[in-house]
């Protein structure tokens, strides 16, 4: 366990608030680049990743010193991340009439590669996404998405197998040959 | 290798971030089409999340986050509800002298709550009791109005003194119906005579559809021998009545 850590936790709890800033700037990166893979949207990401941050302030007096600090804040993440995605699929989305109704050749085309994953990345279920974009963005063993997500291995090989496979038949059904 | 162990295969060696493949995953994709186009998909995904790196926010987050966590530890701090634990030691080391415990405090802050519930729900029954009162006082007028209203029915004349008990007042209603009957059925008598046409002259009693038939089963050209005395016998009875009406007023 790092020492550090545990001084900057102690350093926060006590209020002092270059702590505070420091223990946010060390680990907005981490928190952010989650949620906008997550979420899909910048705005969105910006507002979990804020409320991320204060839940992880109000519990940081139950964070075991024993675990590593990272693994804890991204158990955080990807628990809010699952619930703002859960409440955005209760609320009404508004109908894009002009994408329903316009031909093809006027639909908009992803710029790269990367969003063209993105995109496929957004059309998985939320359990598929959270350990697909958990394995990759933080490039993290199946054994630590497991203990993240608080999930039996088995159980993460699964999802990450079909999020995999899902991706690449969305890619092959829009056409796309990878070089 | 059939397509499923290559699948199994290939999928095991990305969850171990390993690129390179057997000899045998590699002879079984040159010959199937699906499994190379399969390969050749998971490889472009895993080049391109390898790509991925850390994204910042577009302003300052550090500074928004620990202004939004002191706001809100200090609504909780205000609340009283919500008060630490230090802040309530605080307060009873100081209440102390003044026999005033941190339990009392509690409790007092606990009961705050609960005597607003109880002074509201004794308003709530003042209220409900003044409007049944009030309902009560309106049915009891109403009530008495009937009576009096029944009073005067029963005496058709302005009584110079109303009687006071319910046994007076029942005889005048029955003197009242008595009279009504009496009425009726002389009225009812002198039609069936003036019908019967035995004693009036036969000029008071002809129909205005006059005709040479006979009315009622009686000719008008039947001899009637006691049609003059008819009128005074008719007169005789209407004073009678009128007789025995005025003295059963009077008695009243």
């Amino acid at each position: 366990m790092d020492g550090s850590e545990v001084e900057l936790v102690q350093s926060c709890l006590n209020g002092n608030y270059a702590s505070q800033r420091k223990f946010v700037e060390l680990f907005q990166g981490l928190i952010f680049s989650i949620c906008v893979r997550m979420l899909g949207h910048r705005q969105d990401a910006e507002d979990v990743a804020q409320e991320v941050f204060l839940r992880a302030f109000r519990k940081l007096h139950q964070w075991d010193q024993v675990r590593p600090l990272r693994p804890w804040l991204l158990t955080i993440a990807a628990n809010r991340c699952r619930t703002h995605l859960e409440e955005r699929g209760r609320r009404p989305v508004p109908c894009d009439l002009d994408a329903d109704f316009l031909p093809e050749r006027h639909v908009s085309k992803p710029q790269d590669d990367a969003e063209e994953v993105q995109n496929a990345l957004l059309t998985l279920r939320h359990e598929y996404r959270q350990c697909f974009v958990l394995f990759y963005q933080q490039d993290l063993s199946v054994e630590e998405v497991a203990q993240i997500l608080e999930r039996p291995e088995g159980t993460i090989k699964i999802w990450l197998h079909r999020a995999r496979k899902e991706i690449a038949e969305r890619l092959q059904q829009r056409g796309f040959q990878p070089s | 290798m059939t397509c499923f162990e290559f699948e199994e295969h290939i999928q095991t060696q990305f969850d171990l971030h390993v690129q390179c493949f057997s000899e045998e995953l590699s002879a079984h994709a040159s010959i199937c089409g699906s499994c190379h186009t399969l390969l050749k998909h998971l490889q472009f995904i895993d080049a391109v999340t390898a790509q991925w790196g850390e994204m910042e926010p577009s302003f300052d987050f550090s500074a928004e986050v620990i202004k939004a966590y002191n706001a809100s530890t200090d609504a909780e701090t205000t609340s009283p509800t919500t008060m630490p634990i230090q802040s309530m030691s605080a307060l009873n080391s100081v209440a102390t002298p003044f026999s005033v415990g941190l339990d009392a405090l509690q409790r007092r802050t606990a009961m705050g709550p609960a005597l607003a519930a109880l002074v509201a729900s004794a308003v709530a029954v003042c209220v409900m009791f003044a409007f049944g009162w009030r309902t009560s006082q309106s049915a009891q007028l109403a009530h008495q109005q009937s009576a009096n209203s029944n009073r005067v029915i029963a005496n058709q004349s302005p009584p110079t003194q109303l009687p006071t008990g319910s046994t007076e007042r029942q005889l005048d209603v029955l003197i009242h119906d008595a009279r009504e009957a009496y009425s009726a059925l002389a009225s009812q008598a002198l039609q069936h005579v003036s019908t019967a046409n035995f004693l009036l002259p036969p000029t008071e009693t002809t129909s205005p559809f006059r005709s040479n038939d006979t009315m009622n089963g009686f000719p008008d050209a039947l001899s009637r021998p006691l049609s003059p005395w008819g009128n005074e016998f008719r007169d005789a009875v209407d004073s009678l009545f009128d007789r025995i009406f005025t003295s059963q007023d009077s008695s009243t």
